[in-house]
């Protein structure tokens, strides 16, 4: 009897769970599906009112971006600045991180909060200092301007997102680790480190987009050479028209790399780290 | 002799473990320290001098606190303040919730769930530009999809962007749909990382699903919570471009929030004494939030 | 696990070797090439070895424009152009950093006459009579005079600072179908255009008496017209704030009062260039005052609305004036100035002056033209194959005597803001147009005497 009803309720939450999945689903995408659909769209159809969609698809938004635009040179140099920048920022916050959350010492508080003044000004006001300093380095227009002001940003967010994910590791684990000979540095990179992965994947993630989308700083300091995707994107938008079937294009193309990236990162976030090592 | 050698020895492996915890932040922060030691100290300077475009060469003279003064005796720097304070509040609550609950839905067993989540996060990824057109385009009055789509179902057409009245509601609704994912994927980090003997002892004593959420699921994601909320403040207090991809600040200066405000007072006329003090301004308020949220993270341990 | 942590790191230590001689030949290389330029003579430079001039322009036609004209010049003269094209949005940004930071980044740049001066003041241009006075770099039939009066508003102490290009203004744009029904001609007095307005004001069948702009950085730059038309102005000659007088509450209730009255579409305060031209061109509003560049936009059947001969439905006229005793109109008009300049950081100054010379003779102009824009040159604008491929623009030497630009003062990027959000504040709604015009001209009051202009 009871068996029944349990069956049914279990039932009836799967499908409340499934239908709000959908739901969400469904919300989150539909306006990215609409860009998409746009940029196959001929231009002057954007606009048209009823909606079109049926209609025949055409390439031309898509051919007109790559051609006009140098634009597989300007998505080299969104990946690379993209990638050194995730690299360095997760390599050097998730090490600051461990220190925060392990230690005890005077004046952490004070250390922790001043890693946020950065990413508390807004970039308007840092980007001409940094142009001068550019300027002086002869940097501007290159890549590694990019690399320098966007670990400014993504520095103190691994920082602050890892020093929680490493508070959730138990202490234990390592001490552990440590009485049966290891090292501190040893038992983080061994024990602790294995664990927080999923923090480290969400983090990635996170700088990764940051510096992927950023368009102050891209705009200020680079010209042709290190210039970045955002930065084309905006170009579409003229004074005299708003060139939607590109910007649909190259939005839509700006933004594959991203999934991809995500997807491949956001299988770490896999629930059984957490389980096996503390029976283990 | 050995005595005198092991007490070097000791002393030595003393001040090394004093200062092991410098071994692992200093990395970090001397690049930071390197990176902005110029700009800030620039910035800060110039916040208390008469920098602008059309003066500089005359001179730039030190101009104390008067920057700093201009701006809270100017009531439009006021109501941006105001502007931002409510949309921050009224999206930050609602991303806070919708994520909470969508990360306890990604975190069911359902089937395709890794696809499921990464489809979800998809909406943080965009561009900024892109976002702010794509829904100027969607909420526009005449052309866009979700007026038309109201009018199927026999709504009036909601003048989204163009009212006063309605054109803060629209611009927290992008911002929720463009963030929530953020809150949800990292709660749904903190979701996976929780151990399970709590959730068994719950289910094994009988404890309904509000009750083990309240009091064992909450209070363990609290520290990620507060992490969230402050990173979520600082980022919300400081939107820009979205914003003014969507209404530029208005209409009639309702959506002006203060990096708005800054852009447009500050450095479109190239003032930027006053465009650093109001960027210190920034500065200090989310800090003083910061203290509050970080507070409260503290106590914990 | 370990291993793919492993290979993350490898794959991020890899990208950064492999980027790193790419960063360290990039830095050497640029020391090495300013050696160089320093070396070499600064007035004559061998043609072989002339530098590249990189030239800046927002992103648009202007962009398109100058690509294809500087290929000509690269054709004629063998020498390297480079255009940069910088997003819209950020234009004025990027140029006011490498004004206030001496960036070398541009030999030359398109600049709007309400920044020149203020540029000027910063010291960030090049002082463009030390080429004039120069004979081995100007051309013999060289004349400021090509340019009429728009020299001077780029001519400061005597010293020019930049070339004007183009100059244009904006049309009463009317769906003439509309008018010819309902037996109207188009406005010529401000009265005749309001009366026409609401005759032909029908939003249950989807057309407007006609179509304002009133975006927050835009306002001004629609208003204009009905400001200036209806007898107001700015400024007084001497400097003082003059917008706020009878004739400019006047104008701005009149303004304000066709969003009142449902003569316009609801949304406006989210209307720029852009929308206003949708709305023209889809025949959604019977009248509106546009920029001439749209005319290729609206007067194209691809685009906007045609007959069934193919012949366009919308036609344009100058925008009304004032009726004076004795029957003529009195007309007054607005328009903006572009203009190409030399950033006084620049390490190509030569050659970006003989560049910037020939794209605004009457040769440069002329193909300037041809290709879309509006020559600053006014022996291309009145060159006949011009006309006759743009007949708006012997209506535009019509106009250029009575039409007037934003003040080219210091303080004019500090200005706009403000004339801004007192248009914008009125139509909305949230103030009277007398309420918002006494506070603007309050706040353009402290700012003019910050700058010096007033007392």
């Amino acid at each position: 009897m009871q068996g029944k009803n349990y069956r049914l309720i279990k039932l009836v939450s799967k499908i409340i769970i499934y239908s709000l999945v959908i739901l969400a689903v469904f919300l989150s995408l539909a306006p990215i599906v609409y860009l998409f659909i746009t940029g196959f769209k001929e231009p002057d159809l954007t606009f048209a009112i009823p909606p079109v969609w049926k209609f025949t698809p055409t390439t031309q938004n898509y051919r007109e971006v790559l051609t006009t635009t140098n634009f597989s040179k300007y998505f080299m140099n969104s990946v690379t600045i993209a990638l050194i920048t995730t690299g360095i920022a997760i390599l050097l916050g998730s090490l600051a991180a461990y220190g925060f959350s392990r230690f005890r010492f005077r004046g952490k508080f004070w250390l922790k909060m001043s890693s946020l003044i950065p990413q508390m000004l807004p970039p308007i006001v840092l980007v001409v200092p940094l142009y001068v300093l550019f300027n002086r380095l002869d940097w501007i227009d290159t890549r590694q301007a990019l690399v320098v002001s966007y670990l400014t940003f993504t520095i103190p967010l691994s920082i602050w997102m890892m020093t929680g994910f490493f508070d959730d590791v138990p202490i234990e684990l390592e001490e552990a680790a440590m009485i049966d000979g290891c090292s501190r540095f040893g038992a983080l990179f061994r024990v602790s480190l294995p664990l927080a992965v999923p923090g480290m994947a969400a983090t990635a993630i996170l700088a990764f987009i940051y510096c992927w989308n950023e368009f102050l700083y891209a705009v200020i300091l680079t010209g042709r050479d290190a210039r970045t995707l955002p930065v084309i994107i905006t170009s579409f938008m003229t004074n005299k028209s708003i060139l939607w079937g590109r910007i649909a294009a190259s939005g839509s193309l700006v933004l594959i790399p991203v999934i991809i990236f995500a997807l491949l990162a956001q299988r770490y976030l896999v629930r059984g780290l957490g389980k096996g090592a503390v029976k283990g | 002799m050995a005595l005198t050698q092991s007490r070097i020895h000791w002393t030595f492996r003393r001040l090394l473990r004093k200062f092991e915890p410098a071994f692992y932040i200093s990395p970090a922060f001397i690049v930071l320290i390197v990176i902005l030691l110029y700009p800030l100290g620039y910035a800060l300077w110039l916040s208390f001098h008469t920098w602008t475009l059309r003066t500089f060469k005359q001179g730039i003279p030190f101009s104390d606190i008067q920057n700093y003064t201009q701006l809270f005796s100017n009531p439009d720097f006021l109501n941006s303040l105001r502007i931002t304070l409510t949309f921050v509040i009224l999206a930050i609550s609602i991303e806070l919730v919708l994520g909470m609950g969508l990360a306890l839905l990604l975190n069911q067993d359902i089937k395709a769930r890794g696809l499921m989540r990464a489809l979800i996060l998809i909406p943080m990824m965009c561009t900024n530009v892109v976002i702010g057109l794509m829904w100027r385009l969607l909420l526009n009055y005449q052309y866009g999809l979700v007026n038309y789509y109201l009018g199927q179902l026999g709504i009036l057409p909601v003048e989204w962007l163009s009212s006063p009245q309605v054109a803060m509601w629209s611009v927290i609704l992008v911002d929720v749909w463009n963030t929530t994912s953020f809150v949800a994927l990292m709660l749904l980090a903190g979701l996976q990382s929780m151990p399970d003997e709590p959730f068994e002892a719950a289910k094994i004593d009988g404890a309904s699903a509000f009750q083990t959420f309240t009091y064992l699921t909450l209070p363990f994601l609290k520290p990620i919570i507060l992490v969230v909320l402050l990173w979520r403040f600082i980022d919300t207090f400081r939107i820009f471009d979205v914003i003014y991809l969507l209404t530029a600040g208005g209409p009639a200066r309702v959506t002006e929030t203060i990096s708005i405000y800054v852009y447009r007072y500050g450095f479109q006329s190239f003032n930027l004494g006053v465009a650093a003090a109001a960027s210190f301004i920034m500065m200090i308020i989310m800090l003083i939030f910061a203290l509050l949220i970080s507070r409260a993270i503290g106590k914990e341990e | 696990m370990k291993f793919k942590i492993f290979a993350l790191l490898a794959v991020l230590i890899f990208v950064l070797a492999a980027c790193a001689p790419a960063a360290a030949t990039a830095a050497p290389a640029e020391p090495a090439e300013e050696a160089a330029t320093e070396a070499a003579p600064a007035e004559q430079p061998p043609a072989e070895a002339a530098k590249p001039v990189v030239v800046a322009v927002w992103s648009g036609p202007e962009h398109d424009n100058l690509v294809k004209v500087a290929a000509e010049y690269t054709k004629a003269t063998g020498k390297e152009v480079i255009v940069e094209e910088v997003a819209r949005e950020a234009y004025f940004d990027k140029l006011n950093t490498i004004t206030a930071t001496c960036g070398s980044d541009y030999d030359a740049f398109y600049a709007m006459s309400d920044f020149v001066p203020v540029y000027v003041a910063a010291e960030g241009l090049k002082d463009l009579n030390t080429f004039f006075e120069d004979p081995a770099v100007v051309s013999p039939e060289f004349t400021l005079d090509d340019f009429g009066m728009a020299t001077s508003f780029f001519t400061f102490d005597g010293k020019t600072y930049a070339l004007p290009s183009e100059g244009d203004t904006a049309w009463l744009w009317y769906r003439k179908d509309l008018f010819e029904k309902a037996g109207l001609t188009p406005p010529e007095t401000w009265e005749e255009f309001y009366a026409a307005a609401k005759k032909l004001n029908d939003p249950a069948n989807g057309v407007y008496g006609a179509v304002i702009g009133n975006k927050p950085d835009e306002a001004w730059w629609d208003y204009m017209y009905y400001l200036f038309g209806q007898g107001g102005e700015l400024l007084n000659p001497d400097n003082t704030v003059a917008i706020n007088n009878e004739a400019g509450v006047k104008a701005l209730t009149f303004y304000a009062n066709l969003l009142k009255e449902g003569l316009v579409p609801p949304d406006v305060t989210t209307f720029g260039y852009v929308e206003i031209l949708e709305t023209l061109s889809k025949g959604k509003a019977a009248m509106g005052i546009q920029w001439m560049a749209a005319a290729q936009d609206l007067l194209s059947c691809d685009k906007s609305l045609c007959d069934a001969d193919g012949n366009p439905l919308l036609g344009y006229v100058i925008p009304p004036g004032i009726k004076q005793d004795d029957g003529t109109i009195k007309r007054h008009t607005g328009g903006s100035q572009w203009s190409w300049a030399i950033p006084a950081c620049s390490e190509n100054q030569v050659e970006a002056y003989k560049f910037i010379e020939w794209l605004t003779s009457p040769e440069g102009a002329k193909l300037w033209a041809m290709n879309g824009g509006i020559p600053g040159n006014i022996k291309a604008l009145s060159d006949p194959a011009v006309v006759e491929k743009i007949p708006q623009f012997a209506l535009l030497a019509e106009v250029m005597p009575y039409r007037s630009i934003f003040p080219t003062l210091t303080v004019s990027p500090e200005m706009l803001p403000i004339v801004n959000e007192g248009i914008v504040a009125a139509v909305s709604g949230t103030k009277t147009p007398q309420e918002a015009l006494d506070e603007m001209a309050a706040k353009l009051t402290e700012i003019l005497k910050s700058g010096g202009y007033v007392k």
